[in-house]
This record gives structure tokens, C-alpha cells and sequence, in this order.
């Protein structure tokens, strides 16, 4: 059961996406069938996928994700992931 | 005490018809408009044909709604039925299918299940629909009534004529063989435990409770009764904000709670992200937990820098209501390894410990877990058979709940758990029988042979489930694939989370399947996996490595 969510203003990278949906995939065992999948509502991410993931992004991607400035649009689907990402990217080259 | 579940919301509205009952996101619901509201709902369910004992089920998430309709539901003199809303329909089709309901309750964020499960053959053709709110179904499906049609129903109270002694609920728990097994609750098993809880916790009008646990838990109907009952506040979490630990954090901090109840895994992720600070929740009293053992570091943790707050481990299965023992921690204890109780009996309930011959066995001496008392179920519901195999009679000649956990009773008179006895585990807060998980996986297509097995996390979430299959052709079956099949007949929590596909099924001497040596790889693929935490080690992140 997926609900599409709400089409962000601005547009991820395709390649960050299909790099997000890939990690779900591999260590997750489950595919997302679009980027806009709510994977809360669908039980994709729980309280220890989460933590699964984060970790793996945060490899991935070689950034910090802050847990205490996370908020639950920010992981709700693979679009919001990869701004999620981006954005820790670019506050990594400020840095 | 002659009192049902409704009689106390009856006499909380009479009382104080503007005191906040329900709080969930923007909305509150005072006693007065809980009672009026569910009476309403009660006349429709009467109007859609519910008589006395008929079945009602709720395809309802956590909402005001839900507890509107479990209301309405015990007004009509009916049992209710939560339904878990996230659960695919083919489960959902079995229950309905054993509890015949008379009247489904739905909404239009379930809309899309409902109309599934009408279209199923195993949906019955006299069952009627009911709506509790703008929601309607496909059409060419008829319902019995709108929300717009409750609303005209008279408001004023209903002369129910159930007495206590008749089932309020069934639940349904997963089953060894498959099918989900439907505990019936009556309503004099429920008003035992909370008439114990609010004696013994000093609740008060005041309190501000948590409902966390989805409906079909057991748990979440002490935070609902428990908190009508005390004339309490009961703020409803939005299910999405579990996931998030600082989030969960700030509900906590900004409904002023001052009762949270919950399960271990989730004081563990909270530990986890470090949500806590020092002197937290400055209103909460007490934090109560159940469901499964509660890792003691993460207790520390909580006693630590919760110095304010109580801390009780509240022990039960599903069959013998909510809770039939209790342990106040009395103070942080002094080391990781320090074992935590289960405690004493709560006031009605008796927990006994015996070996083979039902003897009582001696002090420190390992034995298999019985409780007797009045928060025993009746049954399991048009399951004589396995009612049966669960319930005893006692030496006392009493009826008595087999649990299957293994405890040991302490030179300090405490019981302390071990184990269980079968392949039931607990996982986040779910009772999950291995063996249901291992009949689906082998009801897929294309899949020859499969155990399942299930191994600790390292204390991070309870335990994980693994599944390892051997593939019925040599092109194989994809574990990815095999999820997604599996996903269609199972909840989320019962999907194993590690996957390994095998040529032949390792066997041990006897020809079975050798399921330790499963559990064995399945921790070595683990433990030698390429995860490492770096940057959210910062947070004290240990990493989980599936396959």
C-alpha cells in the first residue's frame, strides 16, 4: 500500500535517486516503485531500517546526517532522501 | 465491583463533560462529545442489524474515530475487532473470515482495503459497511451507513444489557500453523487489571497518558480504559513519529505526559539516537513498560538521566490480559548485567512455576510459566482445540494460562524470565510465531524448502527474523522477490529482514532441519559484514548488517 506523495519544488538528481533506490534495495530487500513512494506509510522504513539506511547513506555518501535536526519529510520517501542528501553535501563544502 | 467498559465513560461525561478525553494531532475530544459521539455510532450499528454479540470490526487506524467506534461498538453490546491497517488483505480476509462480523467500520484512508476484501470470497455477503467519516466504497459495494447518517442518531445514552462477564474484544495473535489465533476479552478482564493499575499507580484526573501501541495490541487498551476509567487525558501518537526518536521526544516534552507506555524497542531506538536529555519530560511520573525484556544498559540509560520518574516492567501475554505481573525498579541498577524481574502477581492474578508433572518447582529451579487468576481469557475464539492446549486446569483445580516462557523463581520471591519453550519470539513489541512466518514463506511458488529462524541483534531491537530457502528451480527466486511476494500475505513485522538462498537445506542426525546451524550463518553473515559505523558511531550507532 503506497501513497505518491507530492512532487518537491525541486527536482534530485536522477542519479542520486537511482543510487538511494539501489542501497534500499540491496540492503533492504525491497524495491520502491517510484521515488515518490511514501515509505513510512508502506512500512518500508521502521525504527530499525531507519537506522540501516541512515548508516548507509551516511557511508555511501561519506556525510554526517544530524538525528536531532531530522524531521519525518525528510526521509519520507527516495526524492525527499536525495535532498535530504544533497543538502548535507552542500553544508559539507561550506564547512 | 458490577461495571462494564462503557460505564465508565458514562460516568467520567456525567461528571465532567468538558474535560479533555482524547487528544490526537489538531483535534480533542471532550468526555461529554466521546460519549455522545459513540452513542450515536451505537445506534447506527443497531440500525445496520448489530445485535448482542455480534461481531464489529474496526478497519480504523489510531484516531478519534477508532475510539469513538470501540465505544459504539461495547454500547450495541457487541465485541469489536481491531483490525491492523497495515496488515495485507489476505491476513485480514482469515480474521474476518473466523469472526463473522456483522458490520465492518471503515474510513477513507482504508477505502482501498475494504473494497479489496469485499471483492475476496472470503468476504461474507451479509457483513454491513459503516463509515465514520466522508469515506465511501467502490461503487456497486453498499453501505449500511455514512458519517453524515450516524450524526442523526440521538445522542442520548443507550440501555446496554451486556453484563461484565461478556467478551468486549478479540485480538488476534499470530499462530504456529498459520492462522492467527483470536483471544476473547471480556469486559470483567479488563476492569481487574485497570481497577489494579489505577489503585497502584495513584492515577488521577490529571494524568496525561500515552496511547502508542496500535489498536490491536493489548497494551494500548490499558492506555485507553485506564485513562477514561481515571477521567484522564489520553494523547493518541501519530503513528509516523515513532520512527523518528527526537520527534517521539518532543511529543513526549510538548503533551506534558506523565504516564508513557510503551515497549522495549522503543526505549531502545530512543537510547539509540541518545533522544533523552538530562532531567527530561519534567512532567512525566511514570514509565511503564511490556511486551519483552527491556536490555538492562538501555534501563540505565533512562534511570540515569530520568532520576524523577518511576520505572515499572509489566509482564503478560495477550491471553491473560494487559499485565498479570509487576516490578517497580527500585532504584537504577548498579550494573549492565544486573537481571530485571518480572516481579509479583497484580492483585487477582497468581504466577506459578512448574516442571513437567505441573509440580511447583523449588526456588532458583527452572520451570515452565503458568498464570491463574481473573485476567484470564475465556479462549480462544471457535478454537476449542487449541483453548484447550493453552488453558489448564491447575493443581488447585483451577483454570490456568500456560504462557511458554521458561521462568525461575528468585530466593527474593521475584520471577525472572528465560526463554521461551517454543518459537514464538518477540520482535519490536510483536509476539511472532516462527512457524506462521515459515508457512507463508513455503505457500510462494517456486520456493522448494524453507526455515526460518531468528537470532539476536545484539540487543540493538529485539530479535531479527532470517529465512533461509532453496529455490525450487535452478534459474532461482530472487530474495528481493520472494519479500515482495511475502509482503502480500504477511505484516511488515513478520518479514524476515536476512535472506539466504541455499542448494540443499543443511540437515542435522535425525533429518531435520538443522536450525541452529541456520541461526550460526545467519550470525556469521552478520557479524562479517562490510558495515562499519563511522560518522553515526558519533551517535552510538552499532550497525546491522543484512544480507
Amino acid at each position: 500500500m503506497t501513497t505518491p506523495m507530492d512532487r518537491p519544488p525541486e527536482e534530485p538528481a536522477a542519479g542520486l535517486t537511482t543510487q538511494i533506490g539501489q542501497l534500499i534495495q540491496d540492503r533492504l530487500g525491497v524495491r520502491a516503485n517510484s521515488v515518490d513512494d511514501d515509505l513510512i506509510a508502506s512500512g518500508v522504513l521502521d525504527s530499525l531500517t531507519l537506522v540501516q539506511l541512515l548508516l548507509d547513506i551516511e557511508t555511501c555518501f561519506g556525510i554526517t546526517i544530524p538525528l536531532d535536526e531530522l524531521e519525518i519529510d525528510d526521509i519520507r520517501s527516495i526524492s525527499r532522501l536525495s535532498r535530504l542528501v544533497t543538502r548535507r553535501k552542500l553544508a559539507y563544502a561550506a564547512a | 465491583m458490577n461495571i462494564r467498559l462503557q460505564d465508565w465513560l458514562a460516568i467520567q461525561a456525567d461528571r465532567r463533560p468538558q474535560a479533555p478525553a482524547l487528544v490526537f494531532r489538531d483535534s480533542i475530544c471532550s468526555y461529554g462529545e466521546l460519549e455522545q459521539r459513540s452513542n450515536r455510532l451505537a445506534r447506527a450499528l443497531q440500525s445496520a442489524g448489530c445485535r448482542r454479540g455480534d461481531r464489529v470490526g474496526l478497519l480504523l487506524p489510531k484516531s478519534v474515530e477508532a475510539i469513538v467506534a470501540i465505544f459504539a461498538a461495547l454500547k450495541a453490546d457487541c465485541i469489536y475487532v481491531p483490525l491492523d491497517t497495515a496488515s495485507p488483505a489476505a491476513r485480514l480476509e482469515r480474521i474476518l473470515q473466523l469472526c463473522e462480523c456483522q458490520c465492518v467500520l471503515a474510513e477513507s484512508s482504508t477505502a482501498a482495503l475494504l473494497n479489496e476484501l469485499v471483492r475476496s470470497p472470503a468476504w461474507a455477503s451479509n457483513t454491513r459497511i459503516g463509515w465514520t467519516d466522508r469515506g465511501t466504497a467502490s461503487p456497486g459495494i453498499a453501505s449500511a451507513f455514512s458519517a453524515r447518517d450516524v450524526d442523526a442518531f440521538p445522542a442520548g445514552p443507550l440501555d446496554s444489557v451486556n453484563d461484565p462477564s461478556a467478551p468486549a474484544h478479540i485480538l488476534f495473535t499470530s499462530g504456529s500453523t498459520g492462522m492467527p489465533k483470536g483471544v476473547v476479552i471480556t469486559h470483567a478482564n479488563v476492569t481487574q487489571f485497570v481497577n489494579w493499575a489505577l489503585s497502584y499507580f495513584k492515577t488521577t484526573p490529571d494524568d496525561r497518558i500515552s496511547g502508542h501501541p496500535p489498536l490491536h495490541f493489548d497494551l494500548s487498551t490499558f492506555d485507553i480504559f485506564g485513562t477514561i476509567a481515571a477521567g484522564a487525558e489520553l494523547h493518541l501518537l501519530p503513528p509516523e513519529i515513532s520512527i523518528l526518536p527526537h520527534r517521539l521526544a518532543d511529543f513526549m516534552r510538548s503533551s506534558q505526559l506523565t504516564q508513557w507506555f510503551s515497549v522495549p524497542s522503543v526505549l531502545q531506538h530512543m537510547r539509540t539516537f541518545d533522544a533523552v536529555r538530562e532531567n527530561d519530560f519534567p512532567a512525566l511520573r511514570r514509565l511503564l513498560w511490556c511486551g519483552e525484556k527491556l536490555a538492562t544498559p538501555t534501563l540505565r540509560y533512562w534511570m540515569q538521566r530520568l532520576p524523577h520518574v518511576t520505572f515499572t516492567n509489566l509482564y503478560g501475554p495477550t491471553e491473560t490480559t494487559i499485565a498479570s505481573s509487576y516490578y517497580r525498579v527500585p532504584a537504577c541498577p548498579p550494573a549492565d548485567d544486573t537481571e530485571i524481574p518480572i516481579g509479583a502477581p497484580c492483585d487477582g492474578e497468581s504466577l506459578l512455576v512448574l516442571d513437567e508433572q505441573l509440580k511447583p518447582t523449588r526456588p532458583a529451579q527452572i520451570g515452565d510459566l503458568y498464570i491463574t487468576g481473573a485476567g484470564l481469557s475465556p479462549g480462544y475464539w471457535r478454537d476449542p482445540l487449541r483453548t484447550a492446549q493453552a488453558f489448564l486446569e491447575s493443581p488447585a483445580g483451577m483454570r490456568m494460562y500456560r504462557t511458554g516462557d521458561l521462568a525461575r523463581c528468585g530466593v527474593d520471591g521475584m520471577i525472572y524470565l528465560l526463554g521461551r519453550v517454543d518459537s514464538q519470539i518477540k520482535s519490536r513489541g510483536h509476539r511472532i510465531e516462527l512457524g506462521e512466518v515459515e508457512t507463508a514463506v513455503h505457500a510462494i511458488p517456486g520456493v522448494r524448502e524453507a526455515a526460518v529462524v531468528a537470532i539476536e541483534t545484539g540487543g540493538l531491537e529485539g530479535k531479527s527474523i532470517c529465512c533461509a530457502y532453496v529455490p525450487a528451480t535452478e534459474t532461482g527466486l530472487s530474495a528481493v522477490a520472494l519479500r515482495a511476494e511475502l509482503a502480500r500475505t504477511l505484516p511488515r513485522y513478520m518479514i524476515p529482514a536476512h535472506w539466504m538462498a541455499l542448494e540443499v537445506m543443511p540437515r542435522n542426525r535425525n533429518g531435520k532441519t538443522d536450525r541452529p546451524l541456520l541461526a550460526q550463518w545467519f550470525a556469521n553473515q552478520r557479524s562479517g559484514g562490510s558495515l562499519v559505523a563511522n560518522s553515526a558511531s558519533e551517535a552510538g550507532i552499532a550497525a546491522v548488517q543484512s544480507s
